[in-house]
């Protein structure tokens, strides 16, 4: 069981038009997609007849259709809408896809296993410029991927701020990374990272490769770690 | 009329299909039975490709074996717009080295499936690892190019056939027990390649 708070599973902007995002929070598969009119879905990735994946369904605007029996289920509540085999009946309201939290901040769907009270807040200075890092999976757990980060002091100094976060901050600069961490499942963490800056951006994808280099590393250094323990 | 010598369920057959079926180019199939017949190891076919592998390509006198050099010569010879595989020399080097990397996908996560759906003795854990070793290098390509505002593989503004090459095995890999779910800008790149208008799928890819 994971503590009951937002985690990031994506940056917003990739969960857009028909796309179906895959992703996974706590050994659940996740199937997270926007609707027509905006809103985000994060749902089991599961038909709740057949158990097919609901990933390589298709977005039909406002509902999802299982590709296995063409079930269609409905934005936000995840209730089945339509069941092709009985085309004049509504189906049942307890058939229906388990259905998470999800909001969005700071550039990020964030979703929950048990809703929390408040709102995601990374307390950024709002004269900040931002830019969001490229997600890195570790193949490593929760705690494992958090000490890594908290122990990689190189020119910047690690805050451990919850067993999710970390802030990374260059003393030199004023950059602030925060590192966000997705415990997807047993023995793997997606690491979301925000970049802050006191200073406008001159060249974001210089900055984007520096800091995708320097957390591609210590992952590899981890996950090399971790399949020689 | 050029004739492809195929078989359904190949990914490295479906490459040239594929490319043929967006430039509308006519083509007759004469079909292979790869599995189980194991026909492209005939003496017949061996004549046709001493390697003994699909697909071949014969249009005219020219008998070419080989997906990524077909899809090279098919792009050369019937693209009158140039755009699948564009005459400039640095993007051409740059779709060569991803039709490499093509190769290099069929010997992982091709392999991968060979064993799981079609009983080949091939060591399982290798070929899954090294798929996911090539997706990850990938995937991290893809983001960046996403970025920096370039949707393909080795091109902006219009695909070329480094993406037609690295599509069947990338979308065929779960049948090879390799699941795409830690590679989100792949799946956003399999989107974007389904929607190519003319775009053909095969068993499997959905």
């Amino acid at each position: 069981m994971i503590a009951a708070r937002w985690y990031p599973v994506a940056r917003e902007r990739d969960v857009a038009g028909v796309h179906l995002f895959h992703t996974r929070l706590d050994g659940t598969e996740l199937v997270v997609w926007r609707d027509d009119a905006g809103l985000l879905n994060a749902w089991e990735n599961r038909c709740p007849h057949r158990s097919v994946r609901l990933t390589i369904g298709r977005h039909l605007g406002d509902r999802l259709k299982c590709r296995y029996h063409g079930w269609e289920f409905g934005t936000q509540g995840g209730r089945c809408v339509h069941v092709p085999a009985h085309p004049s009946d509504m189906p049942p309201a307890r058939i229906a896809v388990r259905v998470f939290p999800i909001v969005a901040a700071h550039g990020l769907a964030w979703v929950a296993t048990a809703p929390p009270a408040a709102p995601p807040d990374l307390a950024l200075a709002a004269d900040h410029a931002t830019l969001l890092l490229r997600a890195v999976r570790f193949e490593a757990d929760l705690a494992a991927t958090m000490e890594a980060l908290v122990g990689d002091d190189a020119g910047v100094r690690p805050t451990r701020i919850s067993d999710a976060h970390v802030l990374h901050e260059r003393p030199e600069t004023g950059d602030r990374v925060h590192w966000l961490l997705q415990p997807a499942d047993v023995g793997v963490t997606i690491v979301h990272g925000v970049l802050c800056s006191p200073h406008p951006l001159h060249d974001p994808m210089a900055m984007l490769r520096e800091f995708d280099e320097r957390l591609v590393s210590l992952r590899d250094a981890l996950e090399s770690r971790v399949a020689h323990a | 009329m050029i004739r492809l010598h195929d078989f359904d369920l190949s990914g490295n057959c479906y490459k040239p299909r594929l490319l043929m079926a967006i430039l509308g180019v006519r083509y007759e199939i004469v079909p292979v039975d790869f599995y189980p017949g194991r026909a492209h190891r005939s003496p017949a076919f061996l004549r046709l490709n001493p390697l003994g592998q699909l697909p071949v390509l014969e249009d005219g006198d020219l008998v070419l074996r080989d997906a990524q050099a077909i899809l090279v010569y098919l792009a050369s010879r019937y693209d009158a717009g140039g755009k699948w595989y564009p005459r400039d020399p640095a993007t051409q080097g740059r779709i060569q080295q991803w039709l490499a990397f093509a190769d290099a996908i069929t010997a992982t996560a091709s392999a991968a499936r060979l064993h799981d759906t079609m009983a080949y003795d091939f060591d399982i854990t290798r070929c899954r690892a090294g798929a996911h070793a090539l997706f990850r290098v990938l995937d991290r390509h893809l983001w960046f190019a996403e970025e920096a505002g370039q949707p393909w593989i080795a091109t902006d503004d219009h695909p070329s056939i480094a993406d037609i090459a690295c599509f069947p095995y990338v979308m065929l890999s779960e049948e090879g027990g390799i699941s795409r779910e830690p590679y989100p800008a792949i799946r956003r790149w399999t989107d974007r390649v389904k929607a190519i208008p003319g775009f053909v799928p095969m068993p499997g890819v959905v």
